[in-house]
C-alpha cells in the first residue's frame, strides 16, 4: 500500500471522541472531538496533565486504538475502514511506535528486539539482522547488541526502543511520553536523538510528553484540556477551524 | 509471515521457558503414551482376539444334532426315540434358501486307540475320531500329504488334531514333566498309530476285531466341535463299515450348517426343528462374546481418551495462564506490525510444537513398550492357542495417529484463546 501525502497531510485527526467504559458512572470521555493536521516532516509535541488522553490520542492515531466516534487519514487514506492486512501494513511500514515504557520482549536480546519489524516487514533473516544492526548504530549502541533488557539502563532501553521505531523507515513516529521514566539528563539526550532523526530524515513526529526541553525542538506545540486541544505556538489547524 | 521467521520467533520463546516448555511435553507425552498402550490393546481385543472368537464360534453356523433327552446333567440321544440324521436330512437341508454348506461329521464308531511318542515322551491314549469331508476343514489343513483319501495300503491316514490337545499337552504334561512344549510346526508331519478296536479301559479284543492305521497328522484345529482326531470321512466311514455294518456307515454325529447371511438364521433353525432334531446355536455365544471382547475395548479407549481430556484441559489451563502473560507481548507484535493470523501462527505454533513433540516422545516410547512387550510375552509365555498373535498392536499406523493427534489437540485447544486474543485492539493488551 503506497500512501499519498495530499498537500503534504501526512496525518489528518477529524473530529475523534473516545471514551473509556466506566463500572459506576458511565462511560468516561477522554477526547470529546479532537481535529488535528500534522504536515509531513512536523514536529507536533502535545502537552497536558496524566489522564487527560494524550495517549489515547496517540494509540488512535497509530491505528492501534479504534475511536468511538471520528476517523484518521493517513495520507488521506481512513485508518479505521482498513482491513486488518492494510492497518498491520500501516502500523510496520509507515508507522513507528516508541512507548513510555518500552515493551521490550525481556527474552529477546537489543538485536532481536529491533529485528522484530523488519521480520514483520518479511525480510528473511539474515537481512533483518543487518538493518537492526545499522539503526542499533545510529542509535550509539551496537555494543550492546547481545544484551538483554534486564541487563540496559532506562536510557538504553529507550534508544533500542527508536530503534525498533525506525528500523523500516516510516514516514511518522509516534512517542509516548518517551523521556517519562527517565531523568532529565537522559530525558535530554533522548530528546536530542528524536529530532536529529527529524533533521536528517525529514521525519514526522507526533509526541505526547511533559518535558519542555521539546520546545527547543518542536515545530509547533499542542495543549490537550478537558478532551479538546487547544494551539499552542506555532502553525496548526485546530477544532475551531 | 515467512517459515523462517516463524521459527525465528518459535525458537527464543521455546527457550526462554525452558522449564515450562519441558513440562509440557512431559505432560502432553505421558498422557498420549497412556493413550496409546489403551488403544494398542484394545485394538489387539478387537482384532485378534474378536477374530479368533469369531473362527471358533462362527455366528452363521449352526451345529444340527438329535434331540437329546435331558436327565439332570446327563443327556441321552437313543436312536429308537430320537430321529437320525442321515445323508437324506442333510441334502434336504442343503437345498434350504440361504444355505452355504452343509457339513456332515461322522463319529468313528469303536474304540480307538492313539500310540506314539511325542517329544519325547511314548504313549497311548484313548481317543475319539471324527470324519468330515475335506472342505469342511480346507483352511486347517497346513501338511503336504493334504486331508484326502487315499486307498493305497502304504499311504499313512491324514488327521487332523484339535489345537486344544497340543495346549493341554504344553500347559499340562510338557509343565509338569519338563518336557519341551510344542508350538505347530512340531506337531505336523508326525506320525502315530491309530489302533482300531483297542481301548485301555477294555478287555484285550480279538485280532480281527483290530486294526492298525498309521496316521500323518496334517493340521490343527480350533473348531470346538473337532475335539479328538478328525479324519476325511471316507475313511470313517469305511471303518465304520467294518466295525459295524453298513448302518453304522452314514449314522452322522450332527451337521455344520453354514448360512450365507443372518437374515436365513430363524427359518433354518424353524425347519431343523421340524425334523425333529436341535439346533445348537452359536449365535447367542459369539453375540456375547462379542459384545463382551467390544465392551472391553471400549473401557479401555475410554480410559486412554479421558486421560488425553485431562492433559487437554491441562495445556488449555496453561496456555490460558500464558496467554494472561503474554497480553502485551501480543499488543506489541500487533503494534509493530503483526496480522492476526500472523500472531495466531507465533502463538498456536508454539503450542503445537510443543504437542508434537510431546506425543512422538510418549507415542514413540508406548511403540517401544509394545514391541518389547510382544517379544518378552512371547518368549516367556508357553504357547497357546487362545492367545493372539501379540498383546499389544505394534504398527506403526498407531504411533502416526497418535503423534497427529497430540499436533491437531495442541492447536484445537489453544487456537481458540488466542484467536479472542488477537482480535482485540493492541492498545488494550498493552494497557493490561
Amino acid at each position: 500500500m503506497r500512501w499519498g501525502f495530499l498537500d503534504n497531510k501526512l496525518v489528518q485527526v477529524v473530529d475523534v471522541q473516545h471514551a473509556y467504559a466506566g463500572e459506576s458512572a458511565g462511560d468516561s470521555w477522554v477526547l470529546c472531538g479532537i481535529s488535528l493536521t500534522v504536515h509531513q516532516g512536523e514536529f507536533v509535541a502535545i502537552h497536558g496533565r496524566s489522564g487527560t488522553g494524550k495517549s489515547t490520542l496517540l494509540h488512535i492515531v497509530g491505528g492501534i486504538l479504534a475511536p468511538r466516534r471520528g476517523r484518521v487519514l493517513i495520507g488521506g487514506q481512513d485508518l479505521f475502514q482498513l482491513g486488518d492486512r492494510a492497518l498491520s501494513h500501516f502500523r510496520n511500514r509507515t508507522l513507528g511506535f516508541v512507548f513510555q515504557n518500552y515493551y521490550l520482549a525481556p527474552s529477546l536480546t537489543a538485536l532481536e528486539n529491533v529485528m522484530v519489524p523488519a521480520l514483520l516487514s518479511g525480510e528473511p533473516v539474515h537481512r533483518a539482522r543487518h538493518r537492526a544492526m545499522d539503526a542499533l548504530d545510529q542509535v550509539g549502541l551496537a555494543a550492546k547488541a547481545k544484551a538483554r533488557p534486564g541487563d540496559l539502563s532506562g536510557g538504553q532501553m529507550q534508544r533500542v526502543a527508536i530503534a525498533r521505531a525506525l528500523v523500516n523507515h516510516p514516514a511518522l513516529l509516534l512517542a509516548d511520553e518517551p523521556t517519562g521514566n527517565l531523568d532529565e539528563q537522559t530525558g535530554g539526550e533522548i530528546m536530542d536523538l528524536l529530532a536529529s532523526y527529524q533533521r536528517a530524515r525529514g521525519l514526522t513526529i507526533l509526541m505526547a510528553t511533559h518535558d519542555p526541553s521539546v520546545e527547543l525542538h518542536a515545530t509547533s506545540q499542542l495543549y490537550l484540556i478537558g478532551g479538546k486541544l487547544q494551539a499552542g505556538t506555532g502553525a496548526v489547524e485546530s477544532a475551531a477551524n | 509471515m515467512k517459515l523462517g521467521q516463524v521459527i525465528f520467533f518459535l525458537r527464543r520463546n521455546l527457550k526462554r521457558r525452558r522449564g515450562r516448555t519441558l513440562a509440557a511435553i512431559g505432560a502432553v507425552a505421558v498422557a498420549i503414551a497412556v493413550f496409546h498402550l489403551a488403544a494398542a490393546l484394545a485394538l489387539v481385543l478387537r482384532s485378534d482376539v474378536l477374530n479368533k472368537v469369531e473362527r471358533i464360534f462362527p455366528e452363521r453356523t449352526m451345529i444340527v444334532r438329535a434331540r437329546a433327552i435331558e436327565l439332570g446333567p446327563l443327556a441321552f440321544a437313543p436312536a429308537l426315540l430320537t430321529a437320525r440324521i442321515t445323508p437324506e436330512i442333510a441334502q434336504r437341508l442343503a437345498a434350504l434358501p440361504g444355505v452355504e454348506s452343509v457339513w456332515p461329521q461322522l463319529p468313528l464308531n469303536m474304540p480307538a486307540l492313539a500310540t506314539g511318542s511325542l517329544a519325547g515322551y511314548e504313549g497311548s491314549t484313548d481317543i475319539v475320531a471324527y470324519g468330515v469331508p475335506r472342505e469342511m476343514v480346507a483352511a486347517d489343513v497346513i501338511g503336504k500329504r493334504g486331508f484326502t483319501y487315499s486307498d493305497s495300503p502304504t499311504s499313512p491316514m491324514p488327521v487332523i488334531v484339535s489345537r486344544f490337545f497340543v495346549d493341554m499337552f504344553n500347559l499340562g504334561l510338557a509343565e509338569g514333566q519338563g518336557l519341551p512344549k510344542l508350538t505347530d510346526q512340531a506337531v505336523i508331519g508326525r506320525h502315530f498309530q491309530m489302533v482300531l478296536g483297542a481301548s485301555l479301559l477294555t478287555v484285550e479284543a480279538p485280532a480281527d476285531r483290530v486294526r492298525k492305521i498309521e496316521c500323518e497328522i496334517v493340521g490343527l484345529t480350533d473348531n470346538p466341535s473337532l475335539l479328538g482326531v478328525t479324519a476325511p470321512i471316507e475313511y470313517v466311514r469305511e471303518f465304520n463299515r467294518w466295525y459295524q455294518g453298513e448302518k453304522a456307515a452314514e449314522n452322522y454325529a450332527q451337521l455344520h450348517l453354514t448360512l450365507r447371511s443372518m437374515e436365513h438364521y430363524d427359518a433354518a433353525a424353524k425347519t431343523v426343528e421340524s425334523l425333529g432334531l436341535q439346533v445348537v446355536g452359536q449365535r447367542e455365544t459369539a453375540r456375547r462374546l462379542r459384545l463382551a471382547i467390544n465392551g472391553a475395548a471400549l473401557v479401555l479407549l475410554a480410559f486412554g481418551a479421558a486421560i488425553l481430556a485431562l492433559a487437554a484441559i491441562n495445556i488449555i489451563n496453561t496456555f490460558a495462564l500464558i496467554m494472561l502473560e503474554r497480553r502485551g507481548e501480543i499488543g506489541l507484535l500487533r503494534a509493530v506490525g503483526a496480522t492476526r493470523l500472523g500472531a495466531m501462527a507465533l502463538l498456536v505454533g508454539e503450542s503445537v510444537v510443543l504437542g508434537l513433540a510431546g506425543a512422538t516422545v510418549g507415542s514413540g516410547a508406548a511403540w517401544g513398550i509394545a514391541i518389547a512387550l510382544n517379544r518378552a510375552l512371547a518368549r516367556w509365555l508357553p504357547p497357546f492357542s487362545l492367545a493372539p498373535s501379540r498383546w499389544l498392536d505394534e504398527r506403526a499406523s498407531l504411533f502416526l495417529f497418535c503423534a497427529a493427534l497430540g499436533l491437531i489437540g495442541s492447536a484445537l485447544a489453544t487456537a481458540p484463546m488466542v484467536w479472542k486474543a488477537v482480535r482485540r485492539w493492541p492498545a488494550d493488551l498493552l494497557r493490561e
